[in-house]
């Protein structure tokens, strides 16, 4: 968008950190899904102001409305016993906060002081070119992700079913 | 217009907040669920590369598109395999499950 | 329009259209259903019965309400909210007239689909925190239905997308001049009713619902005007979405004989809603492991079927493709109806089903 302006960037930027931050240090499993289903969301509307239309709905589409449902079923499938015994200040997690600060300020030092040769380009929806581009040059990468995908399917039945009992 | 560095800036926020994660919670679906959210920060990169790019747009995009169907199959089978080892165990702390331990 | 303008308008029927269908259907439904089993429905209240809705309104304000005790209340108040988001996102895409969308997305279709998973979530999450068994199985069914069946609603989108060229639903509208795409693919309009019932968790695919069998489902433990949130405003406002897209994809938008006007889509609208009700009123419920075999076996292969021809036919006739698919798809949706009983009567999993029973 020509002229998107920074205040709302980062109101954006806020939907996308604040839910991923507490997503990392809730207890509830539950709430961290749902942390991370906002965050999601955030990361949908941040393509949208990149003016990845067609991006937007797929994320929309593939992580809100598949893989936080996957995810969903699995915390629900798997409620340990004991209650949730997250014993979160153990040995690693200690050294994990200054280490993750460290590559946070390591990755953007890096990345803003690169030189980029850039033109921000006028409003234009990238769905066309976009499809263009992934079915005349970029088929093989296509159809090799719908092999990957067939495989996931196979080893996904294949892991979940149970083993008969004899 | 808000920079290019600034969308670059908040891709390297979410993966570190995503690499905390993973290094610090114990419950494997959490550790799958953080993740995610690194595979989300790269895309985020990918896509504020490609609409400011000189060359024009669609490749970024394109890019993205096979990191999120790659993405939902290693979410798939990972947490198949967490279900399966929660069958075997009842565990699902990562610091235990250490099997192919050499 | 001017911005806030355009704004106002858009919060005005994004929260009127949800409302309006939360108070006219529930009473419809009660009324054509009993009509259809040769008794009247409630015609007490007001003339005809008409003022039914406002004391339904008034009875489930005033009653008690209760949060089921060791569930988790933020989750338990949230999930509807969640679900919610659905009906008011998604009547943002619609055309309803020639230049008057809230929002005219190059990419509409795509989102008509990509907002149906919020109410996905909020049903999964007010299963899971009514901390009840019964509301998390029927949760958990309601869901794994609904995201079985949207494969087969997407490609039929798909396919009307094709037909058009583009993903914009004004443009859809805009190529349904001269005839609407229920004539070109009926056979896509009768797998899309398919698949909307089960989406909208309607009988014949009710079962997450079904009183005989998990008592309320995932509603179980929502009383009073939470139960008018999820019924009415959710559950209602799903189906005048899903009525809208049908209205907008297959039977021409606000087209009419004479000028289009808003008023021609809300016809329509009602259509498919009286199509809705009539299923409820005719059909038996189907078995969760019947729907889920329906929808991988038979649906998925037929739309995919219908996919590739239809995509087949557009690329060798580049110019005028709309009769040759016309004619695949009424001879497959006429097979279809025709064969499915023989067919499935001969079938490995009929077999399967007796033996299992003797």
């Amino acid at each position: 968008m020509n002229g998107f302006s920074t205040p709302l960037f980062y109101i954006v930027a806020a939907i996308v950190i604040i839910p991923a931050v507490l997503m990392v240090s809730f207890r509830n499993l539950i709430y961290s899904a749902v942390a991370m289903i906002v965050s999601f969301t955030g990361v949908a509307i941040v393509f949208i102001t990149l003016n990845a239309e067609l991006l937007a709905a797929a994320q929309l589409l593939i992580y809100v409305g598949a893989i936080s449902i996957l995810i969903l079923f699995a915390i629900m499938l798997t409620k340990q016993r004991s209650g949730e015994i997250q014993l979160f200040f153990h040995r690693q997690a200690w050294a994990a906060l200054p280490a993750a600060v460290i590559l946070a300020a390591v990755l953007g030092v890096v990345l803003g002081r690169g030189r980029y040769n850039y033109a921000p380009r006028p409003q234009n929806p990238a769905t066309a070119q976009l499809s263009r581009l992934l079915f005349n040059q970029y088929a093989l990468p296509f159809e090799l992700v719908s092999l990957v995908l067939l495989v996931a399917i196979a080893g996904a039945i294949l892991l979940a079913k149970r083993e008969k009992r004899r | 217009m808000t920079p290019l560095q600034y969308y670059l800036a908040l891709a390297a926020a979410l993966f570190a907040v995503g690499a905390w994660g993973v290094v610090a919670r114990r419950n494997i679906i959490l550790v799958v669920m953080c993740l995610e959210l690194m595979l989300n920060a790269v895309n985020i990169a990918l896509a504020a590369f490609s609409n400011y790019s000189a060359i024009g747009p669609g490749r970024g995009e394109v890019f993205v598109f096979i990191v999120l169907a790659v993405a939902a199959a290693e979410v798939a089978v990972g947490l198949a395999i967490g279900i399966a080892m929660y069958r075997l165990r009842e565990r699902l702390d990562v610091d235990e499950l250490d099997d192919l331990k050499g | 329009m001017a911005f806030f303008e355009h704004l106002i308008a858009a919060v005005v029927i994004a929260v009127a259209a949800p409302a309006l269908s939360a108070i006219v259907f529930p009473f419809a439904v009660r009324r054509l259903s009993g009509f259809m089993s040769d008794r009247l429905g409630p015609n007490r209240v007001g003339p005809a019965g008409l003022l039914q809705p406002m004391a339904d309104f008034l009875k489930l304000l005033l009653k008690e309400d209760i949060t089921p005790d060791r569930s988790d209340r933020l989750l338990f108040m949230l999930a509807p909210v969640i679900a919610f988001i659905t009906p008011v996102l998604a009547i943002s895409i619609i055309p309803f007239s020639q230049g008057f969308t809230i929002a005219n997305l190059n990419v509409g279709l795509v989102y008509v689909v990509a907002f149906g998973s919020f109410t996905v979530l909020g049903i999964l999450l007010a299963g899971w925190a009514s901390h009840n068994k019964y509301s998390l199985l029927g949760g958990l069914r309601s869901v794994a239905q609904m995201v079985s069946y949207e494969v087969p609603m997407i490609l039929n989108i798909i396919i009307i997308a094709m037909l058009v060229g583009s993903l914009s639903l004004n443009n859809v509208v805009g190529a349904q001049g001269r005839v609407w795409f229920i004539a070109v693919q009926p056979l896509a309009f009768v797998v899309f009713i398919i698949a909307g019932m089960a989406e909208l968790n309607r009988t014949p695919f009710d079962l997450p619902e079904a009183e005989s069998e998990l008592v309320g489902g995932y509603m179980t433990e929502y009383g009073g005007m939470r139960f008018g949130f999820f019924y009415g405003l959710v559950e209602w406002g799903n189906a005048t979405i899903w009525s809208l897209t049908g209205a907008t994809l297959f039977l021409g938008g606000w087209r009419g004989p004479f000028a289009g006007s808003p008023g021609w889509l809300i016809l329509k609208v009602l259509v498919l809603v009286f199509v809705v009700i009539w299923f409820f009123s005719t059909f038996p419920r189907l078995q969760i492991d019947q729907l889920m075999n329906f929808a991988w076996k038979v649906l998925i292969p037929l739309s995919l079927v219908n996919l590739g021809v239809t995509g087949l036919l557009i690329i060798l006739l580049p110019n005028n493709f709309l009769p040759p698919v016309a004619a695949f798809s009424w001879v497959s949706v006429i097979a279809f109806i025709l064969l499915f009983q023989p067919v499935l009567k001969k079938s490995l999993i009929h077999k399967r089903l007796r033996r299992a029973a003797a």
